[in-house]
């Protein structure tokens, strides 16, 4: 079982966030989800750097990862961390608006764990981030501790 | 002159590929327009989606009008965002008058005269079917508007094992050698100066009419009006092949 680590959710349109979020919410669970709007504080947050240099250092349970996003996109944040020795096996979740297939190509090449493109109808899209909550937070086992 | 007839062919050739090499730059750039508008819409319709949903959890503190209201921005949203065909039994007649008293401007239904056979009951998607013939009919009336008597035919056959539907105007036509550009992407016969539009209306038509495994045509003349067809297989041939 999980050890209840964070949910790292990766997305700089606030609706989306928003949706997102209350979705994570209504399936209960106790993981805290914290939220950054852009690559750039991603990674800030992965290597504890900057606004994130005093954060408490366990590597999230799964990452949600936007791919189109301004300064450092997805695709750039996902290639990091599996560059980095610290981070390399946190489990990665694309969740994009985008089907295309160069993006799907890139982010299996990089070793994405799961990659989910939001369902435009509500409800679609509440399930989607429901099951990918549950199964990542809870279900899945996490990379032993380095 | 051996020599002669070879450059000319050489010449042919690359002349071949050139232009091969050109189409299917444009076919790319056009596949790529195409994601990028699918794309930049589907974010924004999400976002409708998700928060009028939102909206209706709060819904019973509204009134009648404004439950009305949320339910048609729910209802055409979800419209716009499908894909996947969903294939159900419709009636082909309703679905026609409807569409007909949705497009129609009060100044057009005196005008216009309408001649509707009975249609029958089709297994299609009617969200997509409804797109048919918003397509078609608005196409008939538009092109027909500058008649001072403009009629417009709507009927159906059953034939081969395929129901063909076909909607038939007096408008202004268009002239048959250019029947094989009719139904292309952005392709126009008009200037916009005289029948507005962009243009894909009719490759959508196609679209939807290939996905649920019929065909479509036309047949007009320049002046003398014109008429389109579409087939759908129909449900005895279907189960057929089941």
């Amino acid at each position: 079982m999980n050890r209840l680590g964070k949910i790292l959710l990766v997305e700089d349109d606030h609706r989306d966030v928003e949706l997102t979020m209350l979705a994570l919410r209504e399936c209960r669970l106790v993981n805290e989800v914290v939220e950054v709007n852009d690559g750039s504080d991603a990674l800030d947050f992965l290597f504890c750097r900057g606004a994130f240099e005093d954060r408490d250092p366990e590597n999230p349970a799964v990452v949600l990862l936007d791919l189109k996003m301004p300064k450092v996109g997805g695709l750039q944040v996902l290639k990091e961390i599996r560059e980095s020795q610290d981070l390399k096996r946190i489990p990665i979740v694309i969740l994009t608006s985008s089907r295309q297939e160069t993006d799907l190509i890139r982010s299996y090449d990089l070793g994405v764990n799961a990659y989910v493109v939001k369902p435009v109808e509500f409800g679609e899209f509440m399930e989607a981030v429901k099951q990918l909550g549950i199964f990542w937070a809870i279900i899945n086992e996490p990379p032993p501790r380095g | 002159m051996q020599e002669e007839l070879e450059d000319y062919r050489e010449g042919l050739e690359r002349l071949v590929r050139e232009r091969t090499a050109q189409l299917e730059e444009a076919n790319r750039e056009l596949e790529a327009f195409s994601y990028s508008v699918s794309h930049d819409l589907r974010a924004p319709l999400r976002h409708i989606n998700g928060f009028v949903s939102l909206l209706q959890r709060h819904s019973s503190g509204f009134d009648k009008e404004s439950q009305r209201y949320v339910e048609i921005i729910s209802s055409s949203t979800s419209r716009m965002g499908r894909t996947e065909l969903m294939k159900k039994r419709i009636d082909v007649d309703l679905l026609v008058k409807r569409v007909i008293a949705e497009i129609s401007e009060p100044e057009d239904s005196s005008k216009i005269a309408w001649n509707l056979e009975r249609l029958p009951e089709v297994e299609a998607d009617s969200g997509m079917l409804r797109l048919v013939f918003v397509n078609l009919i608005s196409n008939a009336m538009k092109y027909s508007r500058k008649r001072p008597d403009p009629e417009i035919w709507i009927a159906h056959e059953r034939k081969d094992g395929e129901d063909v539907f076909s909607v038939k105007d007096n408008g202004v036509g268009f002239d048959m050698s250019y029947k094989g550009r009719l139904f292309g992407v952005f392709q126009r016969l008009h200037r916009q100066d005289e029948f507005e539009g962009v243009g894909i209306g009719l490759a959508n038509v196609r679209r939807i009419i290939m996905r649920h495994g019929g065909k479509v045509w036309a047949e007009g003349e320049a002046g003398k009006g014109a008429t389109f067809y579409f087939s759908l297989p129909s449900q005895e041939s279907e189960r057929k092949h089941e």
